[in-house]
């Protein structure tokens, strides 16, 4: 009897903890905001990847055609057309050793694309370090959760 | 030295002379593309997962998945419901995601002319590594759907993709 409880005890621990550490991974998903406020992206889950895209712009239209802004600094001409609205600026982070990595951020405004590594500092607050080959060459931006009501 | 040199230009030469690869397209069929209600106005992700199930085809080829050099999309087209047009649909851009593979636009549609119960993208120039989603036993058609309005039910679109692969012979 005492055995079978302990047993019954340590599955429930077990599950708990798988449970938790899916859970943490899924902490990414949500509504974010970088620090500058241009734009606001949500990032999602597809497959066992996380993806953000942008769903928001302070400023959605380009001054120059009043047009909804597209991606013209792409490198490959034949996506410039693509609408930053809808935009996958964050790309297939895998939830490893409590970070996101492996995964990339792409700057509509230079058209390049830099590894990233993602950190929660807390609940509503992540750490987006966007660099070139080692992550000492990087810059780190500060996300907050968006809210909705 | 020259000698050498010599040799290895002459050898390469020698294998890409026996060697040559042949081109055929792979259509994949009717893909469900689902994106879940309620849908509100602007982006939303419509996801349809597909087997490539290749590994059988290429033997109806009579070659395997070891001879599959490259692989390209080369079409990519949409049918819509009968209860929708494209009217309710300002731009639509293609992703293919895997496991196993780094997620890539392939192809963009934008502005979606009005009126359509098709639609065909505009495909990528720039494609890299298209045959490591082929390779893999299951890959995502992601497609992110700008809407010009809020709509309650789910949004399914039928996506017909066609892959122009490259085999070794």
């Amino acid at each position: 009897m005492y055995m079978k409880s302990f047993w019954l005890l340590c599955s429930l621990i077990a599950i708990t903890i798988t449970a938790s550490a899916q859970d943490n991974g899924d902490q990414l998903i949500g509504l974010w905001e970088p620090s500058n406020g241009k734009v606001r992206v949500k990032i999602e889950k597809i497959g066992s990847k996380y993806y953000g895209k942008i769903v928001w712009l302070r400023e959605p239209l380009n001054p120059e055609t009043n047009q909804p802004k597209v991606d013209k600094n792409n490198p490959d001409e034949s996506m410039r057309g693509v609408p930053l609205k809808g935009y996958r600026l964050l790309k297939d982070f895998v939830h490893k050793n409590g970070e996101w990595t492996d995964g990339t951020i792409y700057d509509p405004e230079s058209g390049s694309t830099y590894s990233c590594v993602i950190k929660a500092k807390d609940e509503n607050t992540l750490d987006i370090r966007g660099y070139v080959g080692v992550k000492a060459l990087g810059r780190t931006d500060v996300w907050k959760r968006v809210k909705l009501k | 030295m020259k000698d050498l040199l010599l040799l290895v230009v002459f050898f390469s030469l020698f294998l890409a002379a026996c060697t040559h690869s042949e081109v055929v397209i792979f259509t994949t069929g009717e893909v469900d593309l689902v994106a879940s209600g309620p849908l509100m106005e602007g982006s939303n992700t419509a996801q349809g997962e597909y087997q490539p199930a290749l590994e059988q085809w290429l033997k109806s080829k009579d070659a395997n998945l070891a001879d599959l050099r490259d692989a390209k999309l080369v079409k990519a087209s949409f049918v819509l419901p009968d209860s929708m047009n494209s009217s309710l649909i300002s731009e639509i851009t293609l992703h293919l995601a895997a496991e196993n593979a780094d997620m890539q636009k392939v192809g963009v549609l934008n502005p979606v002319p009005e009126g359509q119960t098709g639609i065909a993208l505009q495909i990528a120039q720039d494609q890299k590594r298209i045959a490591d989603f082929l390779r893999q036993p299951n890959m995502t058609f992601v497609a992110d759907i700008n809407i010009k309005k809020d709509t309650m039910p789910d949004m399914h679109l039928k996506g017909i993709f066609e892959f122009q692969i490259t085999i070794n012979r």
